[in-house]
């Protein structure tokens, strides 16, 4: 066969592979997004651009190494050919053609996933060794998950505590991602299109919990959504609770602050990276004999190197906890974890 | 004389340690027993120093884990390399020892098995010491791989705790990349390129040698963070939490400052020998494309890792001294670790990269028996690499936070690289076309490497469209993409590499059958463990997780399960070289019958390479021309009777003195190595057209500072027949030509014929090109036209054909 013929075999197999790009079962995850929308269709013109260059250079390949292959005992040498300048220009310019179309595509869906809407919903989000925290300025609601109407841009603030690590704010259902980088506040951009629920992961590793840094993002209708706000409004107006107080619900304070890094068979939580909290009053007998369980819990939330369980590394749990939670929180943690969910 | 070395007999070489003096005990010349206590003092030194500086001398605690680790390792990794002996010649003359000899050969060379655990400055043995260092630690590497497979097998976590199961990938990048990839390149390069280039060994062997052993030190250090704490950032190690993680952070950091300074110092002396330590006729147009290659790496490596060096101890700084370079809270950048960082880790991707691709090009040259296809192109792909190498290192920063205009130019850099990559990939392919391409195991891998490398490739095109870029970057399409690159490119083209040179390397040749089975494993089980992680990538597997939803499990199952024979096949391969090296058949001097000159030199080896700078005529790739010759190698006679070479000779054929023919303009012609040549006829022709003239060419042979010339007779005979070809070819041309070959240094030559009776008006002196001229480096032209104030005109030749050989 000519190199023509050759190259006529690897076109049509390049076209083949394209056509079964199309009629097999989609490659991609769910989307959620006017992002995620125009991204895959991207990213499916850069499937069909590598089947035919794949196509191309395999079939010339193989083909090569079948019919040019050496008989047993030949001994004799390949064409002198040195070059065809003809060809080796177009080697050049053809794939210099392809990577500017990509660029000017990607820039246009670039320019496009990234223009913020006028009547885009702004949330901060907050990344911190282990969990993430998401507020919504405007109607001053802090959750430890997200809740989003659907059909509204949204304009994600993403940053972490000074003191921190690096963390990776991901929707894979949005494919949207950017860093959580301690002081600067990074932005990125998602219009959610589907209801349902997705998930958020901590996509740069920031530590020994990094794997279960996660949590849940829920695209609702305008309605419900403004319906959730309220509501969240309404728990955050809440006069502080007493000591031991009622009001706060401390599986959901366990939930959001603790659940990633420890197991707590009475809130639901699995987390290994730190201590197994089922063994919390062993531990306390065992670290500081002689003080009380409630004062050992509280400790080890506020001044977390103070004791270290043996066979967890030191430095690991946040120290802001102290800050960051309410003395009713931190009150309704300690009579959990000494109860055990038990009253 | 180098080559007179050359000639003793490997046993006085062997044990001639420092001139022929009374041998040291074992406790005191460079040996392991030496490095193990002068590191155990350095190291004690180091540790209490530094507690009685800080004690005594600033009042502080002694102990203090960081910094007195770091002082500790800075000196055990000094007392080691000095223990070992790689300091010695520097030393000895440093103090004026009377053991310090110039030309010290004692360590040059392998003459039994021994020799190759002991410090040597021979490039051909630090080539097998870096290959075998390096591969046993791609086998530790690899057995960490096999660990994380093993824990990723299933979703929930099994085996390891977090902290330890970020070491695992942490220590298992880093010591694939710099205790892996990055030096068995050097290692490669150590062994073929001086052989390639007609040298006799690298510009500075010594320097060569220290490389060669800081570098196991890194990958000990790296090793050893296991026992205090895993160093678990990641081998990016990025800020902050590279400046919280557990004391195994200094660890890898001394690590990485040791494997950097090794890959610096190899990177410089690959540079000046290259540029410099070419043979006769070796031009930059007919260097092998593995030179090539080197040459475009070694500039990346020089320019580059000094980032990284620096990057780390910027962050030992923040960790070890109150410095906030990467803390926000001390007023910081968190990002600036990342573009320093990257400034040399991109370009790492190409030092790991383009000396793969000069293996490839040798490979399927070679054995596709077909010159190579657009070679200027590929050259000068390679360099184009290498440049724009340097302007893409924000792509892995996408979605850092970084500046975000920033993205843009360096997603177009990013895409631009392709080309020149397309480049390579086409004309490998069009080298095989209409070859007789003959299917060995290093050819199978080249061709495999090719199939990889597509996918690696066009993947690479992936992470480089911005948008696509944003959703897989950071997850398991990232790691698919780096190991079809790494694994799918950089590996196989060692393994491709390692079969090829392998005969030259131990003398035996291979196990074809078990070289083609572990082909066939490797391949398929390398495209089956990391093609599914694209599809993980895609769907949001982020890497670097211990954890992962359920839904993954399946796919990750049949990773795991291909992962692990991916690492039995590697079994197969160390078998064959084992076996190979030890019973294996006598392998020719040449069994690929390839052009370049490591394989017209003896197997194996000769100690100093050549006898003679061969003279390179031609391309290395002339595959197909009938005859066609790269290089003239000159190999002396084992036993030539060393016959007492005359003081002064007039070597020349007897002066043919005619009648002084006073009315002629008298032009005289000053060449040695030049002389022979088409173009210094041609120069001498359109000299002596204008006006009836008369040509005198003088050959000066005696050239003291030349140490090359080993048997001044032979030269001379060759000298003398390359003149009378030139005397021939002007007679022809209606000039009146004589012409002598006189035992002078050149400066003399000249000046005596000006001072005779028939002087010259005018001189033409013929020198090989700036880079290999003696003469130039002397400056004789300028001396000479000061001195004789005559015309002088210099003619660079570089060509020289026609000189007599045996061969």
């Amino acid at each position: 066969m000519s190199a023509l013929k050759v190259g006529l075999v690897a076109l049509v197999l390049g076209a083949i592979g394209t056509v079964l790009l199309y009629v097999t079962p989609s490659w991609f995850p769910v989307q959620a997004s006017v992002q995620a929308e125009r991204q895959d269709e991207l990213y499916q013109w850069l499937m069909i651009m590598s089947s035919f260059i794949f196509s191309i250079v395999v079939t010339f390949l193989i083909y090569s190494m079948w019919k040019f292959r050496a008989k047993p005992g030949d001994m004799s040498d390949g064409k002198p050919i040195h070059g065809h300048t003809v060809l080796e220009i177009a080697w050049t310019l053809i794939p210099l053609a392809i990577v500017v179309g990509f660029g000017i595509a990607a820039t246009v869906v670039l320019d496009r996933n990234e223009r913020p809407a006028p009547n885009r919903l702004i949330v901060d989000v907050t990344g911190q060794e282990f969990y993430w925290t998401f507020h919504y300025p405007r109607a001053n609601v802090t959750t430890g998950y997200l809740n989003l109407p659907v059909g509204r841009q949204v304009e994600f603030h993403v940053t972490s505590p000074p003191h921190d690590v690096i963390h990776d704010f991901y929707v894979p259902a949005f494919r949207v991602k950017i860093d959580a980088v301690p002081g600067i506040v990074t932005q990125v951009w998602a219009t959610p299109t589907r209801i349902g629920t997705y998930a958020v992961i901590c996509n740069e590793l920031c530590g020994i919990g990094h794997s279960q840094m996660r949590s849940i993002v829920n695209v609702v209708t305008p309605a419900r959504f403004r319906q959730w706000i309220a509501q969240q409004k309404r728990t955050a107006k809440a006069p502080p609770p007493s000591s031991g107080g009622g009001a706060v619900d401390a599986k959901a304070v366990f939930t959001q602050n603790c659940s990633s890094c420890h197991t707590l068979a009475a809130a639901g939580a699995t987390g290994t990276v730190g201590p197994n909290l089922d063994n919390l009053a062993a531990d306390a007998a065992k670290y500081a004999p002689g003080e009380s369980e409630d004062n050992y819990i509280r400790d080890s939330i506020e001044n977390p190197g103070k004791v270290v369980v043996s066979g967890y590394p030191n430095g690991v749990m946040p120290t802001t906890f102290g800050q960051s939670l309410s003395k009713g929180e931190i009150a309704s943690l300690v009579q959990l974890l000494a109860t055990k969910g038990g009253t | 004389m180098a080559a007179h070395a050359a000639e003793l007999s490997g046993h006085e070489q062997a044990h001639g340690h420092g001139g022929g003096g009374p041998k040291r005990s074992v406790w005191l010349r460079g040996s392991f027993v030496r490095a193990a206590w002068v590191t155990l003092l350095f190291g004690a030194v180091g540790a209490l120093g530094t507690m009685a500086v800080r004690k005594y001398l600033f009042g502080y605690p002694a102990y203090s884990q960081g910094v007195v680790d770091t002082f500790t390792m800075g000196l055990v990794g000094l007392g080691f390399t000095i223990g070992i002996g790689c300091w010695d010649y520097w030393f000895g003359y440093l103090i004026g020892s009377h053991r310090w000899v110039q030309e010290d050969h004692s360590s040059h060379g392998a003459y039994t098995w021994k020799d190759y655990f002991k410090v040597n400055t021979d490039h051909k043995v630090i080539g097998v010491q870096y290959l075998c260092t390096t591969f046993f630690f791609f086998l530790v590497g690899g057995a960490l791989a096999e660990a994380i497979r093993a824990e990723l097998a299933t979703p929930g976590v099994q085996y390891f705790a977090p902290s330890t199961y970020n070491g695992l990938f942490s220590i298992h990048a880093a010591l694939m990349i710099f205790l892996f990839v990055v030096p068995i390149f050097a290692g490669l390069g150590n062994f073929v390129i001086p052989l390639m280039l007609g040298a006799q060994d690298m510009a500075f062997p010594r320097l060569n040698a220290l490389s060669f052993w800081m570098l196991p030190l890194g990958g000990i250090f790296m090793l050893s963070s296991f026992f205090v704490g895993p160093f678990d950032a990641g081998w990016t190690n990025y800020a902050p939490l590279a400046v919280h993680g557990p004391a195994g952070q200094i660890m890898w950091i001394m690590g990485v400052q040791f494997a950097g300074a090794s890959s610096i110092a190899t990177a410089v002396n690959f540079l000046v020998t290259i540029v410099t330590m070419r043979a006769p006729g070796m031009t930059f147009w007919r260097m092998p494309l593995l030179v090539w290659a080197n040459l475009a790496t070694s500039t990346l490596v020089v320019l580059g890792t000094p980032f990284i060096a620096g990057s780390q101890f910027l962050v030992l700084f923040d960790r070890l001294f109150p410095t906030h370079f990467f803390d926000p809270a001390g007023g910081g950048s968190v990002i600036v670790y990342q573009h320093i960082f990257w400034f040399y880790s991109h370009p790492a991707v190409y030092i790991m990269m383009l000396p793969g691709f000069g293996i490839i090009s040798e490979v399927i040259a070679v054995h596709s028996r077909k010159p190579i296809f657009g070679y200027k192109l590929i050259a000068m792909s390679t360099v184009a690499i290498g440049v724009l190498g340097f302007t893409v290192w924000a792509h892995h920063m996408f979605v850092s936070g970084m500046a975000p205009w920033l993205r843009l130019p360096m997603m177009v850099t990013t895409m631009l690289i392709a080309i020149p990559t397309g480049i390579k990939i086409f004309s490998w392919v069009a080298t095989m076309w209409d070859g007789v391409i003959h299917l060995t195991t290093p050819m199978l891998f080249a061709c495999g490497f090719i199939f990889t490398f597509v996918i690696g490739g066009l993947s690479g095109v992936f992470l480089a469209v911005l948008p696509v870029d944003i959703n897989v970057s950071d997850t398991y399409f990232v790691v698919a993409h780096i190991h079809y690159v790494l694994y799918g490119g950089s590996v196989l083209t060692i393994y491709a590499g390692i079969y090829h040179w392998f005969p030259k390397m131990t003398g035996k040749m291979y196990d074809e059958g078990l070289g083609k089975l572990h082909f066939w494993i490797t391949f398929w089980a390398m495209n089956f463990t990391f093609m599914p992680m694209h599809w993980l990538g895609l769907q949001g597997m982020s890497r670097r997780v211990e954890d992962y939803p359920a839904q993954f499990g399946p796919v990750n199952f049949w990773i795991s399960i291909w992962a692990f024979v991916l690492g039995a096949s590697t079994l197969i391969f160390v078998y064959n070289m084992a076996y190979s090296w030890w019973k294996g058949e006598p392998a020719p001097a040449n069994p690929w019958r390839a052009l370049t000159l490591e394989w017209q030199v003896a197997t194996p080896a000769p100690v100093f390479n050549f006898d003679e700078p061969p003279q390179v005529v031609g391309s290395p790739y002339a595959y197909g021309h009938p005859g066609a010759r790269h290089a003239i190698v000159t190999v002396h006679e084992p036993e030539p009777e060393p016959a007492p070479v005359p003081a002064a000779v007039a070597l020349a054929a007897p002066e043919r003195r005619e009648v002084v023919m006073s009315s002629f303009k008298h032009i005289l012609v000053v060449a040695n190595q030049t002389v022979g040549g088409e173009q210094l006829i041609t120069a001498v022709k359109e000299r002596a057209a204008g006006e009836p003239s008369r040509v005198t060419v003088i050959c000066p042979q005696n050239d003291p500072s030349d140490a090359w010339v080993v048997n001044e007779q032979e030269v001379a005979a060759e000298t003398r027949e390359r003149l009378s070809h030139t005397l021939e070819a002007l007679r022809e041309a209606g000039i009146e030509a004589t012409g002598r070959v006189v035992d002078r240094d050149p400066y003399t030559a000249v000046l005596d014929v000006v001072e005779s009776s028939d002087p010259p008006a005018e001189i033409i002196i013929s020198t090989l090109p700036q880079t290999r001229s003696g003469w130039l480096r002397r400056d004789l032209v300028e001396r000479l036209r000061d001195r004789t104030k005559l015309p002088i005109e210099h003619i660079v030749v570089d060509v020289e054909p026609g000189r007599a050989s045996r061969t």
